[in-house]
Order: C-alpha cells, then structure tokens, then sequence
C-alpha cells in the first residue's frame, strides 16, 4: 500500500512536469492566475491546496456538505482536506486522474469505506444539514437516504422484481401493493419497465449489461432517496448503453441529486450541471461545468480537461 | 519444450485413469467378494454308493445314516441294531470310475444284548441314545478316526497305489496321500454303560442333549412316564478321579386327549424343555429346568391340516427349532418364544414360526445341517428338497432317479454332501456355502429362534456353532443415518454460523489466524478424538446431563442477550470496542455455560423427578421435560417469525431501540418458553410420551456424545468448503446491498448465503460424507450396540465400525465375511452417491459462479 502510494506519487511528478514544460506560458482567459504547477506541485507534495471554488455555486442549496474531509487508508492519506457542497437537485460530476480520491470521496459520503481495514477519517459531511460522521449516526438508516450505482452492474442473482424491491425488503415491507408499485415506478424511473415489464419475475442475470446498470439504478431510486451516487456507472457499457445511461441521468436530474464520478471528460460535460476536479487527493478546481470545461479558473483544470495529461 | 509439454501429459493422463481404475477396481473386487452370497445353491445327482444295499440283510432297514467330514467314510445303524461303516462318497466316487472298492461294507459293531426299542439321533451325531425293553438307556459315541503310516510299514502290494488313489485296506478307506505316506480312515463306536431310568416298564422314547454340565437325558416309559436325567460330570482335583452324578426328575404325560404313548421326544438344546409328540400331531412341552417339579408348560397341536399326520419330526442344529413334517407333506418350524403375559410355566410359548410349504408327498425324512440352520427334506416320491430355516428359502431341489421315497437323509457335517437311503445307500453333492443369505433375509425383518416376531437384527458370531446368525444389515444402515443424523445436527449449524462469521463479519486480519487454526482441526486424527470422546468426553457428560440439556438453551440465551445488552451502549463506546467483540462474544458463551450448571440442577429437580437418568428409564415422572427438547425450539422459531414481523411496526416509533429491542427479546424469550412450556405439558397430558422413541435409557456411549464429537470431525471439513464459497461472492454484490441500507445481517442472510447456497449445500453434502465413512469415533463411543432405536442417548453400531470390528475375526470366505464386504459395499455405494451428488451440485454452482 505505502509502495503504491509512493509510486502513484512518483507518477503524479511526472506527469506533473509534463504539463509545466508542455504548457509554460499562462493562459490569458483564465481569471485567477496560478500555474497550474503551482497547485499540483503543491499536492504532489502533500500540502494543503486551496480549492478553486466557483462563485456558482454559493447560490446553490447544499444537499450534501463536505467540510475539510481527510481520509487515511492505514498510513497513507487518501484525501486532503476535501471542502465542498453538493448543490440539491444537480448533477454533479467528479473527474481526475485515476487514483485521485474520486471514488473514496464518493464512497466516504455514504460511509461505505468504512468497511475498509484501517480507515480513519477527519474532518465531517453533512446530509441536509445533519452529519454524517457524528458517532450518533445510525449508519444503516444514513444509506437508505442515498442510493449508489457502481462501476461494474451488480444485480443480486434473484429476480428482477427482487432486486428493484430489495430496499423495501430489508425494510420488512411485506405489502404486495407497495412493492408492485415501487417496481413499477423505479423501473419506469430507470427506464427499465418496457424492456422487464413481461419478465419481473426472470432472473436479472439475464439482462444485457446496459440493462442491469438501468436495473441498479432503478433499485438505488427504489428507496426514494435524497441523494444518488453513481461510481463511474458507464465504463463498463458500450456505447449505446451509456448513451441510455447518460440520458436516464438527464430525466433524473432535478428529483435526484447526484454526485458521478466519471473518468469520461465528455460524459462530465454532458451530463452534469457542476464539475469537481480532483488530484492526489485534493480538490482543485470545483464550478459549473461549462465554466469547468471553457473557461477553468486554474491552469491545472484546463490542462486535464483539455486532455493534456491524466 | 513439447517433450516435457507430452510428458506431462501423459502423465496427467495416466494418473486421471489410473484413479478411475483404482477406484473401479475396488468397486469390482467388492461385488466379486459379495457375489458369491447371492449364488444360488446346488445339489448333485443322487446317485448310489457302489452295491451296500447287497450287503445288509434283504429286511435291514436303515435308521441313521452319517457321512464324516472328509466323506471317506459312512456309517449307519440298521434294525438289525448294528452299526455298519461304508467307504463314502469320497472314496466310492472315485472307487466308481476305477471300479474300486465297491459297496462293501468295512465293518460292523453290535453293542446291544437286546434290540433297543428307542433311539435318537442327536443332531451333531456323534452320539446317539438308545433305550430298551428293560427300562435301560445307553449312550453309543461314534468318532471317526484317521491314522498315517509310513510307506514302510505297508505291505508291498499296495506300493503300487498312485498317489491320491482311494483303495480298502485291512477294513479301513486308506489314501496315499503322498509317496510316502498313506491316510487310514475308520469310523470307531464306544458305548457307555447302561443307565437304569425305569423300574421293568421299556422305554419307548428317548432322546439326549449336551449342556455345557454335562449330558441330560430324556425319557419315555410304557407307563407314559417321562424322566429327565441330568448327568453332572466332576473330576476330584486331588485324585484326578471323574465322578458322575446323576439327578433325575419325572412326571406322568397324561395329555388332554391322550391316544397312548408319543412316538417321538425331544429334548431342548439346553436341556430345561422337553417335548412329547404323538403322531396326530399333539404335543405336550415340560419345563424341566427343575428337575425336582417338572411341570407341564403346554399343550400344542402341531399339526398342519386335521387330515394329515405327522411323519417325521427333528430338530434342527441347536436344538431349539423343532421341524414337523406331515403325510400331506407340509413342513413347518416350530420355536418358542416368551410368552406375551407369562401364561406358561416356563413363560415361553411355543409357535410355527415358519411355514415351508407342502411338498409333492408326505415328509419321509430330515436330515439337519450340523453348521448352519439348513434342513433336508425327503419326500415320498423321491424329491429332496434343501431348505434355510432362518430366511425360510427353498435353496435346491432334486430327485432320485429311482423315484423311491427317501427314508434317510443326512447332510455331512460340512454340508458338502448328503448320504441317503432308500433302499440302497444314496450320495450327493451339495453345494451350499451360503444358505443363510439372500436379499430377504439381509434387508428384511426375519424371524429369528427365540424371537418374538420378524426382527431386524445383527448378531454374526456367539460362543457355540449350534447359535443361529443374525446377518440383518438394516441395524447397521440404520447405525449409520443415526450417527450421521445427530453429528450433523451438531455439526453442520456450527459449521455454516462459524463460515458465515467468518467471512461476513470477521476482520481480515483476526480471519487469517482463525480459518487456518479450524482447518487444522480436520488434521485431528479421528482415533484421538474417539478416544477423547470414549474415555474423557463419555463419562463426563454421564454426571452432568442436565447441564448439558440446559447448555442448549442458556448458551443461546445469553449470547442474544449480550448483544441486546450491548446495543445499549453508547454508539462511541461500541464503535471504539468493534475489534473486540470476537472476545467478547466469547466471554458471552462462557457466561452461558456457567448459568447452564446453575440452571441443570434445576431443571433437574422441577421437570426430571431429580433425576434424569431414572426420568430417562421411563419409569418416573411426566413426560413434559422430554417434550421441551422438542416445543422449545419450535415456539423460539415461532416467536422469531412473529418478532420479525413486529419488527416493521416498531420502526414507526421513534425513539430508544436499544431499550425496545431488549425489552421485546427478554418478552419473546418469556413467551416461547411460557408456550413450549404450556404445548409440552398438554402433550404430556394428552398421555404421549417421547421416551422410547427420542429419548430413552441413558447409555454413557450414545448418539449425543457422537453426535458432539463427531460434530467436532465434521466442522472444519463443512466450514472451510463453506467459507470458501462465502468468500467466493464478488464483494460488489455485498457493497450493493450495504449501499442501499442493508446490515451486514441482511446482507449475509438475503444476498451472501442465497448466492453461496449450492457451494454451502456441497460443504455439508462432503461433511455428510465424511460422517457417513467415519469409523474411529463411532467405533470407539458408540457402545457398537446395533440396536434400532432413534433414542439419543442410547449407542448403535455403524457399517463402518461394524467392520472394523469384525472383519478381523470373519472366516475367509465365510457368510459372515461376506456379508461384510456387502457392507462395505453399502458404505461404498452410500458415499459415492453423496459425493457425485455433492460434485454435480458444485458444478452448478461454479456455472452460477461464472455469471456474476
């Protein structure tokens, strides 16, 4: 693990002196000037960096809040000081190199990585309002207020009614009303139901692999939650499939918020209302994401979406 | 490169169908052992023995006829009271293709002044009893003898015999048996002085039995007197002088419908029975086991039909099954049995216990194997039949070619051979090694001597070759489930909550130490657990019963109300402690054992009248206690289906659930066992009982100490298969369901074990497996007692240990060694049909596997 992160580390210098030779000159457009060396170098280093915040986004209302969030895997740290506030009713992507902290962050929202050996965290999140992290926080009833969707689709080896109701299950619903009604509109949500309408009671294994993606996610919205995680739920698709995908995030935009982490620069600007970049574990640069992609206040930003490195 | 590509293989390759071939071959080589039990028997071609016939007296009947086990010699006794010796079937087959010797007779011993005017021939005929007109009885010994000689001693004319060849010589059968060494066989008679029984009056039945103290004869007079004489033999240690006691005892036969004297008496085996036949068919049995009150036990009729009559009446080897044959040719097996209320005498009551059918004419003759429970039947028209009394199979069929009725029939004592008369001497082959098997008598209740009705029993050797073997393998199959049953209801829920644990909440780190340290268990060797459990486990568990059926409930009690307690802390304190709740789980189970020994005692005085093992006998107490074992865990599963239930409407309150949770469990816990308490007493009520069926006389080697160690055996087999295929679920189907809320609980019990249930269900099929083939432990504590009983705390012999018990006493190539090997192949087939199942449901589980 300590020799991973040295390496990852290694990496990041090296890519990091590419962009400084590759791009020496700052861009004129961008308002606040720092190199983008400056910052990476920074977090190359394991300093604090401060996050580039957009404007934007102070007009937002916060579904989640993120408050100087650290994150160790044993010895080493995962996250530094991640700050920022997931606007309700957004979408809201996370890009960044691989191994940046994208899918820690996201899985530390709904403590999932607790689950990993020697976690250790610092700093809080608050889900409308409440923290996530308070010793109090009863964390089974915490993640039924969220749903999540994960990179590789992992229907349960039960029907396809089964798993859009399983929230419902564990819930101890037993109403057959309820449940055919929560199936029918999770499904119809996930823009599912025309395809499974006739075979709810077949084995969700049989579904292509786009369509078990659709099925996650209409069992994630099944439970009506608050805020939808989704761990770069297309890379695993083909192309239709994520284009399915990716329009199913269009219809769920407004009802849902929702946080993607996705390592398809196209699919951030796409699909999403606001673009965080993250590298080393730092948060760099977070606004909207036509300002993210058009015009990034940090060299850095427009050096990764720009495609120059990463 | 390719070279070492082919080379391995081929390899491969001959190592896959080399284990294919091992494994055949032990399939075949069984079947090839077993088979031979199945084979049905043979009998020759009746044919005579040279031109005897020529040598007795044109009115000399034949009355007993014997062939001795080298069958060169035969001997019988005529009406003419003599006794004759005639070279047999050895020596006469082949005298018969040399023309040498014929018929002739060898010689000949008249022991009697006066002809007897009754004789028995005992079964083991070796000695017979005569008895005479002047109230005499005298016992005749015949032994045959076999004596070597040199070359040298012999006469020259004899020289020129081959070796092997059969010849007479100086009245005796003799064989050169090599070039320099020649075998003289004889048969030699002694007969003992005559006792006087009877004051004038003739004796005109008689029959006699060797105890274990001695001969005891029994006797008829023309008076219709019947007297026992008890003959005990006592050697003086001093003098070396044997002195004989005789004790006798009498009682007038004065039958019911007395038509004059019984033609025949039989004497029991043991000598404490005796019967008095008439010839319509009426017997009258004395108990005389006290010689000073002999006492009539009953009256029975043995007849078959009213319109026939008895011809012939024997007993077969041991002495304690009567065989009755008619004029209508019926014959059927008599024995005793105890008597259901004591209405006897003797409390036994005699009965027909098998009937072997009618034959083509009236029954002229018996013959008893002298090894086994075989008889030989002569009819009127010449058929022989060869019968096994135990399984009642009609083993050979055959007929003299001259179609004359057969009036002697006897079978030599290593059944290899039978001498009848009909007129002329009479001899065939008979080929009967296993007359006692076939699929009825292994697999079926049979109804053994002695035995009340058809019983499945196994019982292969005792003390005597008169006893009857009891080859039932039902017992042993039985033996088998019941030690597989009850180690698998300890084992297997072990077993699955230690995997589950394991893989679902365990940390890694903690996993790593605790699966290898489990797995180590399986390397245990089995005999140093059976030892264990026989010599350590065994008697301890005998003084605290109680305890142990408490444990049962304790244990589970407080663990669930350690957790329940432990929801009460403080969210902090229980996240800081994490890590320790393996310990402290173990501090739980500690707690629950120590409140059983509390509790034991307890339950003891309150349901078990103070004393289980005497509740256990079945004589004391209610049975409510013994219910419990049974409505207890029913009505904690009723409530834990109802709780689950009640769950869903908690959830609406708001508030401290901790408190709830607790105050619910403690209220469930009180509601099951006020029901189980409320349903064991209606049950005991309502006059049911569980002792004699579950639960029983205690043992101190029984199923529940199997059962427990055993269990022991089974667990790291069950838990590391088990385990693996928990660890095998991809951990994103566990991250989807804790994301979308599920408790790890929820996550093992709905999504982990579902997905892993066929590589769970294969754990327990090889555990089932392993149970089933296990013999060091269930050799060493389970009593190997094969009795029928589902009762826990009695013991029970398996196929396994049945086995290893006796295979090294069985006779080479004997029924019992046989039986054996059909055994193991019983075991064998049992196993490999668990592991092909075991093997193809894993393949569908691999297959299921891949999809994910």
């Amino acid at each position: 693990m300590a020799t991973a992160h040295a390496n990852m580390l290694s990496n990041g210098r090296g890519m990091m002196s590419d962009a400084a030779t590759g791009k020496t000159s700052a861009d004129a457009a961008v308002p606040a000037s720092r190199s983008a060396a400056d910052s990476l170098a920074a977090a190359a280093r394991g300093e604090r960096v401060a996050t580039e915040t957009h404007l934007a986004l102070a007009a937002e209302e916060a579904a989640v809040e993120i408050d100087d969030f650290c994150l160790w895997y044993g010895a080493s740290q995962a996250l530094y000081d991640v700050s920022m506030v997931i606007p309700r009713g957004k979408v809201t992507a996370l890009i960044g190199p691989s191994g940046c902290g994208k899918s820690t962050l996201l899985r530390s929202v709904n403590r999932l990585n607790d689950l990993v050996e020697g976690v250790r965290i610092s700093g809080d999140m608050k889900l409308s309002g409440a923290s996530i992290y308070d010793s109090s926080i009863d964390v089974i009833e915490l993640r039924k207020r969220m749903g999540m969707v994960f990179q590789k689709p992992n229907p349960f080896p039960m029907s396809i009614y089964e798993n859009v109701v399983y929230p419902l299950r564990i819930d101890g619903e037993r109403d057959r009303r309820v449940l055919d009604e929560v199936c029918e509109r999770s499904l119809r949500g996930a823009a599912l139901w025309d395809e499974a309408k006739d075979r709810l009671t077949t084995s969700a294994l049989g579904l292509s692999g786009g369509q078990q993606q659709r099925l996650c996610i209409a069992r994630a919205i099944a439970a009506d939650p608050e805020v939808l995680l989704m761990d770069e739920p297309c890379s695993a698709l083909d192309p239709i499939a994520t284009g399915r995908i990716e329009d199913l995030i269009e219809e769920l935009k407004g009802e849902y918020t929702i946080l993607i982490v996705t390592h398809n620069m196209q699919q951030a600007s796409r699909t999403s209302d606001f673009t965080a970049f993250m590298y080393l574990g730092s948060l760099i640069e977070y606004g909207g994401t036509y300002e993210m992609f058009s015009r990034p206040h940090l060299k850095a930003t427009e050096a990764y979406v720009s495609g120059r490195f990463g | 490169m390719r070279f070492f590509d082919s080379l391995a293989r081929n390899l491969i390759r001959v190592g896959g169908i080399g284990t294919i071939v091992a494994v055949s071959t032990v399939f075949v080589f069984l079947v090839w052992v077993v088979a031979p039990l199945f084979r049905s028997a043979g009998l020759g071609e009746l044919r005579p023995i040279g031109t005897a016939a020529t040598q007795l007296a044109a009115d000399e009947r034949v009355i007993a006829a014997s062939e001795d086990d080298t069958l060169t010699t035969v001997w019988a006794y005529t009406s003419s009271a003599r006794f004759v010796v005639l070279p047999g079937g050895a020596s006469s087959g082949r005298g018969a293709s040399s023309g040498q010797p014929g018929g002739e007779l060898l010689g000949e011993f008249r022991p009697f002044p006066t002809a007897p005017t009754a004789y028995a021939f005992p079964v083991r005929s070796t000695q017979a009893v005569f008895g005479f007109a002047d109230g005499t009885t005298r016992l005749v010994r015949a032994a045959a003898s076999t004596e070597y000689r040199n070359a040298a001693s012999m006469p020259r004319n004899v020289m020129q015999r081959s070796v092997g060849e059969t010849f007479i010589f100086e009245g005796r059968v003799a064989r050169r048996v090599s070039a320099d060494q020649f075998e003289l066989h004889t048969v030699q008679f002694v007969a003992d002085e005559p006792i006087q029984v009877s004051e004038g009056a003739a004796i005109v039945a008689v029959d006699a039995s060797e105890t274990p103290t001695g001969p005891v004869e029994a006797s008829v007079d023309a008076d219709g007197i019947l007297r026992v004489t008890r003959l005990t033999k006592s050697r003086n240690l001093l003098t070396g002088m044997e002195r004989v006691e005789t004790e006798t005892g009498q009682i007038a036969l004065r039958p019911s419908h007395s038509r004059g004297l019984p033609r025949w008496l039989l004497l029991h085996g043991g000598g404490n029975s005796a019967i008095a036949v008439w010839e319509d068919g009426r017997a009258v049995r004395v108990d005389v086991s006290d010689l000073e009150s002999l006492k009539v036990a009953e009256e029975v009729d043995l007849s078959a039909d009213a319109a026939a009559h008895l011809t012939q009446v024997a007993w077969l080897n041991g002495k304690n099954t009567l065989i009755v044959g008619d004029s209508n040719g019926n014959v059927k097996a008599w024995f005793r049995v105890p008597a259901p209320s004591m209405s006897t005498a003797d409390g036994m009551h005699f009965l027909p216990a098998h009937n072997l059918g009618r034959g083509p004419a009236s029954v002229t003759a018996l013959g008893s194997s002298a090894r086994t429970r075989s008889m030989a039947v002569g009819y009127g028209d010449g058929t022989l039949r060869l019968f096994n009394i135990t399984s009642g199979n009609l083993l050979a069929e055959g007929r003299n070619a001259s179609s004359r009725p057969l009036s002697i029939v006897s079978l030599a004592p290593n059944d290899d051979s039978l001498v009848a008369w009909d007129g002329e001497f009479v001899i065939a082959a008979v080929d009967a090694p296993h007359p006692e098997a076939s699929l009825g008598a292994l697999l079926r209740p049979v109804w053994y001597e002695g035995y009340r009705s058809p019983e499945h029993s196994w019982q292969s050797s005792s003390g005597t070759d008169e006893f009857e073997p009891k080859l039932g393998l039902w017992p042993l199959v039985f033996g088998t489930i019941k030690a597989t049953f009850y180690s698998m209801l300890f084992g297997v829920p072990i077993a699955l909550m230690a995997a589950i644990y394991t893989s679902e909440f365990l940390r890694p780190e903690v996993k790593s130490v605790v699966k290898p340290a489990i797995e180590l268990m399986a390397s245990l060797p089995s005999v140093v657990l059976g030892f264990l459990a026989a010599l350590v486990f065994a008697p301890v568990v005998e003084g605290i019963v109680p305890q142990i059926l408490a444990a049962l409930v304790t244990v589970p009690f407080v663990l669930l109300l350690c957790a329940h307690l432990w929801q009460l802390f403080p969210q902090g304190l229980r996240s800081g402690m994490q890590g320790r709740r393996f310990v402290l789980s173990g501090v739980a189970i500690v707690l629950g054992l120590g409140a059983a020994m509390v509790v034991g005692p307890l339950l003891e005085r309150w349901l078990f009248i103070g004393d289980v093992k005497l509740w256990l006998d079945g004589k004391a107490g209610e049975a409510t206690g013994g219910w419990l074992l049974l409505t207890l865990p029913a009505s904690v599963l009723a409530s834990v289906v109802i709780g689950g239930r009640a769950e869903r409407f908690e959830r609406l309150l708001p508030g401290a659930t901790g408190v709830q949770a607790l105050l619910r469990f403690l209220l469930l816990s009180l509601v099951s066992v006020a029901a189980a308490l409320l349903v064991a007493e209606g049950l005991s009520l309502a006059g049911l009982d569980l002792r004699g069926s579950l639960l029983g006389t205690y043992i101190q080697r029984n199923a529940l100490i199997v059962g427990f160690v055993m269990g022991f055996a089974v667990v790291p087999i069950i838990y590391t298969i088990a385990e693996d295929a928990l660890s095998s679920i991809p951990e994103n189907l566990r991250a989807g369901s804790l994301a979308l809320g599920a408790t790890p609980w929820q996550t093992a019990v709905r999504i982990v074990v579902p997905t892993a249930m066929s590589g769970l269900f294969s754990a327990i099929m090889v555990g089932l497996g392993r149970a089933v083939g296990e013999t060091m432990v269930v050799l060493m504590a389970a009593g190997n007692t094969p009795v029928l009983q589902w009762n826990v705390f009695n013991g029970f012999r398996t196929l396994s240990a049945n086995i290893a018990v006796e295979l090294p006493e069985a006779v080479r190539n004997s029924t019992h060694y046989r039986t054996l090997f059909l055994a193991a192949l019983t075991l064998f087939v049992m196993t490999f049909f668990l592991n092909t199942a075991a093997e193809l449901i894993r393949i569908r589980f691999r297959k299921r596997a891949y999809q994910l």
